[in-house]
């Protein structure tokens, strides 16, 4: 391998941030990485209405050959199937067994990772949130901004740029539609009680969508075909930074690859990585100098697991991630009005709650409902299934999602570890909810209900879908920074204790998880761990 | 034996019509027999009672609108309904069943409520009527086990 080089694992959001910021700076980058492809959307110019119209077997694209995305009464709660083509972006890998409890995992061997599928949702920590790093907030302003400007972030200067301190010019917001229109109006008007009686603001969603066209990729026409995957590039998946990084010299990217494990010198020296082509042939070693992991927390760990398991480390505690709670909404001011399937299909609005008591920040994003697949919504509607349909066309326009997130913090009670069972080396996955949960969710989702109410808008409490962890997929907290040091831990470089040159820049980095989508700072975080790197 | 002609179960074509889209049986039906199978709606039913609501809704429109709402509050996860949600989820993939789908029926708030309040005592009223031959109908399954 050429002299100089860092390796990465993985083509995720973090790992291509990474590659870009030390691409930047004139470094070497080879890519390894499962990667699976996943077909890119055609037909950049027809919305959802038209596309449908242009498949050659709707059923099959929005259903799947096997109706994988058709959503039966036994379905876990969820609102939405998810659409058939997204499917490879979550297939599992062969050899790669896990066991969880208490905790759903979601991993991704796609090229891209688990934001090939992701809604776009891009919110910075504030300087208090990023307390736990060892660091001053400054670095990462600095990365915010340079993600950014890389894979451009839409919004506004609006009450939400309290919380939300990056990007501090965001591109102009994706045009809203008439059911987020009408929320929007309703608070404007509620604004002063909704701050004073519910510490409550609100404003349009901070997203990676592109609102102007960059190169390759255009910006969002309204086509609302966003869970089928948008065709123009306009949200940004990582398959974009990676076409990005092939552009440049000094790129390598192997896909097809598995990484196994890392071999290091007892003085912590990573000398090798032992490697497992995924389609069969004989496992390989690469000679490196200089490794980073941004498999994904799980990966991640499982890589670390499986290296450490000679020397006794067969536990990674501290696995965080976000609880949500789906709660749907009516507008009654919206029935019979329908709804435009020509629209930014996901959240276009977001809330930030400040509920007392000593209970954290909670973080929720609102969706109103418009192209997804309607027969999930349908049938939980409790009257027969014609009656339900007739019902529910007047409902559609009206219709809302708030997807309530819920801050964690790193206890030992939950953990990544590898077991062996039945001679298989098993990742287990084994979360316990914090000890309050039981109180701060419902009093958290009252205040929610409070706050729709005064947007003019009705949650029936019965609807409301406690998500099983892992559902939101904002997996953090096993390999965390610290300024204390120990074992296992980060330094402010990201550097993983006690190995000299084996870095981390993924979800497992992060000491603290607020309620807030962390995508946006899990790039920001490796694009900074890029420029320690690459200077 | 294939799901559309599993006795004594609800056709495509009535279901379809019955939900208000009867032109589309000819075009949903391969997707509709490759559906049904891979995800195993096609066996024929082992409990009595669903089988008298199968042997109900195949009594043409009136008695599939009293399995319906019959299923929606005693069978909420049953095979009669799980067929009639992959009919719905054929009709909203269909370009043109789907855009009828995706418009109102009422103009405004008012018309919905108005329409909203008729579904809840029609389904009511319906629900009410499908007791009686559902009462006879599981009691006979049960009996003779279907095969009478
Ligand atoms: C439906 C959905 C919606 C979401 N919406 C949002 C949102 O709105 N906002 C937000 O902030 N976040 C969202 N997320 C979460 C977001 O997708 C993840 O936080 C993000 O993808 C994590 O990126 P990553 O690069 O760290 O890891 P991953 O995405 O998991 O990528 C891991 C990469 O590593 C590779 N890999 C794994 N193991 C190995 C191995 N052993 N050897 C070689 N390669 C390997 C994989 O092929 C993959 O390329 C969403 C997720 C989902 C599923
Ligand atoms: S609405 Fe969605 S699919 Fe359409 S251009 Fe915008 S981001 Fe892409």
């Amino acid at each position: 391998m050429t002299v100089g080089t860092v390796v990465i694992v993985g083509s995720g959001a973090s790992g291509v941030a990474l590659a870009l910021s030390l691409l930047e700076r004139g470094r070497k980058v080879l890519m390894l990485d499962v990667g699976r492809e996943v077909v890119r959307a055609d037909h950049p110019d027809l919305a959802f209405p038209a596309w449908r119209r242009s498949l050659a077997d709707p059923a099959e694209t929005l259903l799947g050959r096997s109706g994988e995305a058709l959503v039966l009464p036994d379905h876990d709660g969820e609102y939405y199937g998810f659409p058939p083509a997204k499917k490879i972006i979550f297939e599992g890998l062969e050899g790669f067994d896990w066991v969880a409890d208490g905790f759903a995992p979601l991993l991704s061997f796609a090229r891209g990772g688990l934001a090939e599928a992701w809604t776009g949702g891009s919110y910075a920590f504030t300087p208090e949130e990023l307390e736990g790093f060892p660091f001053p907030a400054d670095e990462m302003g600095e990365a915010y901004e340079a993600v950014a400007s890389e894979i451009g972030i839409s919004g506004a200067e609006d009450d939400l740029s309290e919380v939300f301190p990056h990007p501090a010019h965001p591109l102009p917001p994706v045009e809203a539609d008439a059911h987020t229109t009408r929320l929007l109006a309703r608070y404007d008007l509620a604004r002063e009680t909704l701050r004073r009686k519910e510490s409550c603001v609100l404003g349009r969603a901070r997203l990676a969508v592109l609102t102007r066209d960059r190169g390759e990729r255009k910006a969002c026409t309204r086509l609302g075909r966003c869970l089928w995957g948008c065709p123009r590039g306009a949200l940004y998946t990582p398959s974009w930074g990676l076409a990005r990084c092939q552009e440049r010299d000094g790129f390598t990217y192997r896909p097809g690859i598995r990484v196994l494990r890392i071999e290091a010198t007892d003085g912590g020296d990573v000398r090798r990585l032992h490697l497992r082509p995924v389609d069969g042939g004989a496992d390989e070693v690469l000679e490196v100098e200089t490794v980073v992991l941004a498999a994904g927390t799980l990966a991640t760990a499982d890589i670390v697991l499986r290296s450490l398991a000679g020397v006794g480390v067969d536990r990674l505690p501290g696995l965080m991630d976000n609880r949500q709670v789906l709660v749907p909404f009516v507008s009654p001011g919206r029935l019979g009005k329908g709804f435009e399937p020509e629209s930014y299909q996901y959240h276009q609005l977001a809330m930030v709650i400040e509920p007392g008591g000593g209970a954290r920040q909670i973080h929720a994003l609102i969706t109103t409902l418009k192209t997804a697949m309607i027969h999930p919504v349908v049938q939980s509607l409790p009257i027969g299934l014609k009656g339900a349909l007739r019902l529910f066309r007047d409902l559609h326009g009206a219709l809302g999602l708030v997807n309530v997130n819920f801050a964690d913090e790193r206890r030992d009670e939950s953990f990544v570890a590898l077991e062996d069972l039945g001679g298989t080396a098993t990742l287990r996955v084994h979360y316990e909810p914090p000890p309050l949960e039981r109180t701060r969710l419902p009093a958290g989702l009252r205040r929610v209900r409070r706050v729709l109410r005064r947007l003019g808008a009705f949650a029936p409490r019965s609807m409301a879908h406690v998500r099983p962890m892992g559902a939101s997929v904002h997996y953090a907290g096993t390999l965390p920074y610290s300024a204390n040091g120990g074992d296992l831990t980060l330094d402010a470089a990201g550097r993983l204790r006690p190995f000299r040159n084996l870095y981390v820049a993924d979800g497992s980095a992060l000491p603290s998880l607020p309620s807030k989508n962390l995508t946006y700072t899990l790039m920001a975080n490796a694009w900074r761990v890029g420029r320690l790197l690459g200077d | 034996m294939n799901a559309e002609h599993l006795p004594p179960a609800p056709s495509l074509d009535m279901m379809t019509s019955w939900l208000g889209f009867p032109d589309t049986a000819p075009r949903l039906r391969e997707a509709y027999e490759r559906l049904a199978r891979a995800r195993g709606l096609e066996a024929r039913p082992p409990r009595s009672l669903d089988r008298a609501l199968d042997r109900l809704a195949s009594w043409g429109r009136p008695g599939l609108a009293l399995a319906d709402a019959f299923a929606a509050r005693f069978r909420k996860r049953g095979p009669l309904r799980r067929r009639l949600i992959l009919v719905l989820a054929l009709l909203e993939a269909d370009p043109d069943a789907g855009e009828v789908l995706d418009t109102p029926l009422s103009r405004g708030p008012a018309g919905a409520v108005f329409r909203g309040v008729i579904e809840a005592v029609g389904h009511v009223l319906l629900l009410l009527a499908s007791i009686p031959p559902m009462a006879v109908l599981a009691g006979w399954e049960s009996a003779t086990g279907g095969r009478g």
